[in-house]
């Protein structure tokens, strides 16, 4: 087997620092080449994109190379992309040029370093998202804090030495005890291969429970569920726009990824233990990032707890495990980064003009950028889940996922979480009422010039993916259908539960009687008898 | 006398750095108030043909004991070889510049170098309890001039005189164990003491065997640094001259730990209530060194306290061995984990020199603010060899910390483990910390010139290769070292 295009699209940013380090320190030189090699790794997966067979449940383009074998150690370089991960490499490979020309004006310092780092890390990410071997994937899970650690920790805000090497400690408590159950699992089954380990993972409940949880932190932290985020606002507050945009877009996403691959797809039934719990905290997290958001004076801050609050919507629908749920899970991370992302750059956007983000500052500015205006409140809007655009789609999934989940078995969550909802509406609105509306009393907020060309160049892009999957998500979702179908079913069948799509299907219809009946049957069932006795 | 031809070559190695050390003690004198760079260069060149020999001798390996049952003769023991040898031509080669920079050029130096190397062998192939003392005391005599070599300076006279006190009490203990040994099994031969204790396992639980392997336990303890003996390690390592320091945190341990392992082996105390006291020994030598580390200023203070950390997890390793299942794992990880600790090690005290500046006092973090401005290309390495030694992948002290946890956990040491890469957490901090002040921190007007001869910059870019590329590839590393244990059958043996 060769080399193929997913080495390619993973490689290429990686290829571009390395040509970087040998250029002579010209901006403008540094910046094009950056460029060339980000959008080179776009088309590529473009190319792949296209060329991705949306039927099949399986792996593909896989690239499988014995790598080294140390003793009976056996490491291979092996990569694939399915429905689950096609959609986040395509969002990592979208985002890092568009972030790339959000950091041609805004960074003035070092361009040499930053680029490099910034295309080290989208390097990083794709591996995380493409790797098929455990220690692979454990390799650019870790590689990737590095440049990400220099991004907030050089060109970050006045704490940003605190921020960075918070964030650098709190990921790497979580990750090495995923290392120690790597470890483990290969000694149990021999194998690295992420895809044969979700098959024959077999073991009795009391020890797959601890891995599971070793897992669960390193993914909890990364996402991060409620109470493990206490990094993420320092992290986003302190870094400088572009790297707040990269870490929100894609880097979260790198532990929702997780949490469905392997807590999900490793352990269900251990996930299926800990679906109460998880599920609260989820909602807390929902609640409690949105209530947060609600007080904030500094903007930065106002989107670093929405992340919070989306993020733990997201955890709610994967961990409904069926096939809407996970959906919803899926395209809600996309939306994710595309809004989240967008409304950093927009916080960027006034900060580079005021150099302040304290809400107060502001008022009446839809006067003085009416450009500004309308960017801002479609992606505000997609933020809040506003009908006809994404976020609305990933949201009105995941709950109906949780709703219907036989895993959470109770409607109580699903309402928490909507009122989430409508905590994100207001807290987006006001927000906006206070920034955009009222009168424009403060002397420099008059003078402010309206988004440049550059700016808007990088915010159309984003507009038109928010507003594309909201009116016709199937060009995406269709992608991701037939793995989640396949995983769906495998682990229903696994715990011995009924037909997954088939009851969704009922479900729509008479929700609440269903899904009684359904936990009359797994009553029965002597797996969850432990579960049910609590 | 016909006897005598055959054996002698059988310690060809160990011949050949004793010439060696006696020429370039020659040299020295003769060269007088001049440049020592001749004396030097024959030391590289003596440890250059000592490895040829090594490889020579177990190319095929022997894997016997000769010279009368008091040498072993294994290729495992030869992997340990090669590594003193590395970490000794890196110690000399680095020691041109820094010598003569401090103005401290003795040809001695050069000379006792080759002796702690010929102390080191004999030490780590002993089969005779009294032949690893002698090699140890060769090795440590050697060094206690050497630790003191910048002699008119405080700090190296305190260093030397706490090496030289602690160190002989070490060895009192040590000796004091083999006298007690001796009086149990009859024999210094470890060959024949594994025979003993396998043939009367009631003398197993003895008091006597018992306080004799405390007393065992506790001098290879000192040695390496492991707490509670560790008080020595930070004084010393600071005083003594910086490339010496990168010797001893690497190769002075390795040889220590070469020797653990055989007498761990041989005296079956890979079992039982042992490997619990080992087990205790690893957990609060992690700790504790990595703890103390947080606090340290001091760069050299900060990577001596790193090194008892370190000696921590590759006691680990040492605890896994007790397994049968994973002793063979366990005996290649503890070679990998130091080779990868050369590399990082070695890069990161000689560029602790070279930032120190002339006078060798600048080894304050403080002095590495805006190093990344100043001279981005020392604090590019520094930054690879921080990362390296926190373990980041795929750096090679990722690798190295993964093996030893490999072996630990399939040696079933589940809760060690999460002990240990939980310390290697709390590392993160105090090495970052040097990144920071590197990168992150505004550069002072202040500050000296930094010297780097273009040698040194070569090597330490060589150096940081090794360090990326036995992380990317560590098979090729690998199969050597596997080679060694698995032919060797070392760890059948007993």
């Amino acid at each position: 087997m060769e080399f193929g295009i997913l080495s390619l699209i993973t490689f290429l940013p990686l290829a571009g620092a390395i040509v970087i380090l040998f250029l002579p320190k010209r901006d403008g030189l540094i910046k094009t080449t950056a460029m060339i090699f980000a959008t080179a790794s776009f088309i590529s997966s473009l190319v792949m994109f296209l060329a991705f067979k949306s039927q099949l449940a399986g792996m593909q383009f896989v690239e499988n190379f014995d790598w080294f074998e140390i003793g009976e150690f056996k490491v291979n370089y092996h990569l694939g992309v399915d429905g689950i991960s096609i959609l986040l490499v395509m969002l990592t490979t979208f985002l890092t040029p568009l972030v790339l020309l959000s950091s041609w004006r805004s960074i003035k310092d070092r361009m040499k370093e930053y680029m490099m780092f910034m295309l080290f890390l989208e390097t990083g990410m794709l591996g995380v998202f493409l790797s098929l071997d455990m220690v692979l994937f454990y390799i650019f899970w870790e590689i990737m804090l590095i440049p990400m650690y220099f991004i907030i920790g050089i060109w970050g805000g006045p704490r940003k030495i605190y921020a960075a090497v918070k964030f650098f400690i709190y990921t790497m408590v979580g990750s090495v005890l995923m290392l120690v159950s790597i470890i483990y699992l290969y000694i149990q089954y021999q194998t690295l291969n992420i895809v044969q380990l979700a098959n024959i993972i077999n073991l009795p409940l009391d020890v797959e429970k601890w891995l599971f949880l070793a897992f669960f932190l390193a993914f909890a932290i990364k996402v991060p569920i409620f109470p493990l985020h206490t990094w993420l606002p320092d992290a986003h507050v302190e870094a400088p726009t572009p790297g707040s945009v990269i870490l929100a877009g894609v880097l979260l996403k790198m532990g929702t990824y997780g949490l469905l691959r392997f807590c999900i797809g490793f352990f269900p039934e251990s996930a299926y233990y800990f679906k109460t719990p998880i599920a609260i905290l989820a909602v807390i997290g929902i609640t409690y990032g949105a209530l947060v958001s609600l007080v904030q004076r500094d903007m930065k801050k106002l989107v670093a707890y929405s992340s919070v609050s989306h993020l733990g919507f997201v955890v709610l629908g994967l961990f409904a495990v069926n096939t809407i749920g996970i959906q919803g899970g899926i395209i809600q991370m996309i939306n994710h980064g595309l809004s989240t992302g967008g409304l950093f750059l927009i916080v960027g956007m006034i900060y580079e003009r005021r150099h302040t983000r304290q809400i107060s500052e502001f008022g009446g500015i839809s006067k003085s950028m009416p450009i500004f205006a309308v960017f801002f409140m479609v992606i505000a809007l997609s933020s809040l889940g506003l009908p006809g655009l994404n976020g609305f789609v990933g949201e009105f999934n995941i709950l109906l996922g949780s709703f219907t989940s036989v895993f959470y078995d109770n409607p109580i969550f699903t309402i928490i979480a909507g009122t989430g909802v409508i905590l994100a509406a207001a807290y987006i609105l006001w927000w906006f009422k206070r920034v955009m509306f009222g009168p424009l009393d403060n002397e420099k907020n008059k003078k402010l010039k309206d988004m440049s060309l550059l700016e808007i160049a990088y915010t159309v892009p984003l507009v038109l993916f928010i507003v594309w999957i909201g009116i016709y998500p199937t060009t995406f979702m269709s992608k991701s259908e037939a793995t989640v179908n396949a995983m769906v079913k495998r682990i229903y069948k696994k715990l011995d539960l009924k037909d997954p799509a088939k009851e969704d299907r009922i479900e729509f219809k008479m929700p609440k009687t269903k899904v009684i009946s359904l936990s009359d049957n797994k009553l029965e069932d002597k797996h969850l008898e432990t579960e049910e006795t609590e | 006398m016909s006897l005598f031809i055959p054996n002698i070559l059988n310690i060809l190695p160990e011949v050949t750095l004793a010439v060696f050390g006696l020429l370039v003690l020659g040299l020295d004198l003769l060269l007088k108030n001049k440049t020592k760079v001749p004396v030097a260069v024959l030391s590289i060149i003596g440890f250059f043909t000592t490895a040829g020999m090594v490889i020579h001798q177990f190319y095929e390996p022997a894997e016997e004991l000769v010279m009368q049952e008091t040498v072993r003769s294994f290729s495992y023991i030869g992997m340990f070889y090669m590594l003193f040898l590395g970490a000794a031509i890196l110690t000399v080669f680095f020691s041109i510049w820094y010598l003569k920079r401090e103005k401290f050029n003795y040809g001695e130096f050069y000379g006792m170098m080759m002796f702690v190397v010929l102390g080191m062998f004999v030490m780590a192939s002993a089969n005779d309890l009294l032949t690893f003392f002698i090699g140890l005391e060769l090795m440590s005599i050697a060094l206690y001039i050497i630790v003191g070599l910048f002699r008119t300076r405080k700090y190296s006279n305190e260093a030397a005189i706490k090496y030289f006190i602690m160190g002989s009490f070490a060895s009192a203990f040590l000796l004091f164990g083999i006298a007690l040994i001796y009086g149990i099994t009859g024999s210094t031969k470890l060959n024949i003491i594994a025979e003993f204790l396998g043939n009367n396992a009631d003398v197993l639980s003895s008091p006597l065997l018992m306080v004799s392997v405390i007393l065992l336990i506790s001098g290879f303890a000192f040695k390496l640094g492991l707490v509670p003996f560790h008080m020595w390690t930070p004084d010393v390592y600071q005083g003594a001259p910086t490339t010496l320091t990168a010797f001893m945190s690497v190769a002075v341990k390795g040889a220590a730990l070469c020797v653990l392992i055989t007498v761990l082996l041989s005296l079956k105390l890979v079992s039982g209530s042992w490997v619990l006291i080992l087990t205790v020994l690893a957990v609060i030598t992690m700790t504790v060194g990595n703890v103390a580390a947080l606090r340290q200023k001091d760069i050299k203070r900060m990577l001596a306290y790193s090194s008892i950390a370190h000696a921590g997890y590759i006691l680990v390793a040492i605890v896994a061995l007790s397994n049968p299942k994973a002793s063979m794992l366990a005996g290649t990880s503890v070679l990998f984990y130091l080779m990868g600790y050369l590399f990082m090690n070695f890069g990161a005290f000689t560029i602790a020199y070279l930032v120190a500046g002339e006078g060798d006092e600048g080894y304050d973090i403080e002095n590495y603010k805006g190093l990344s401005k100043k001279r981005p290309l020392l604090a590019g390495l520094m930054a690879i060899f921080m990362f390296s030694l926190i373990g980041i992948p795929p750096l090679v002290g990722f690798m190295a910390k993964f093996q030893v946890f490999y072996a630990a956990v399939k040696a079933s040491f589940i809760t060690l483990t999460v002990i240990a890469v939980l310390n290697s957490v709390v590392a993160v901090y105090y090495y970052l910390r040097v990144v920071v002040t590197m990168y992150m921190d505004e550069p002072e007007k202040r500050g000296e010139r930094i010297i780097s001869p273009w040698p040194v910059i070569v090597m330490l870019i060589i150096l940081a290769l090794a360090v990326i590329l036995f992380g990317i590839f560590p098979d090729r590393a690998m199969d050597a070292i596997i080679y060694s244990t698995t032919s060797g059958l070392y760890f059948d043996m007993f």
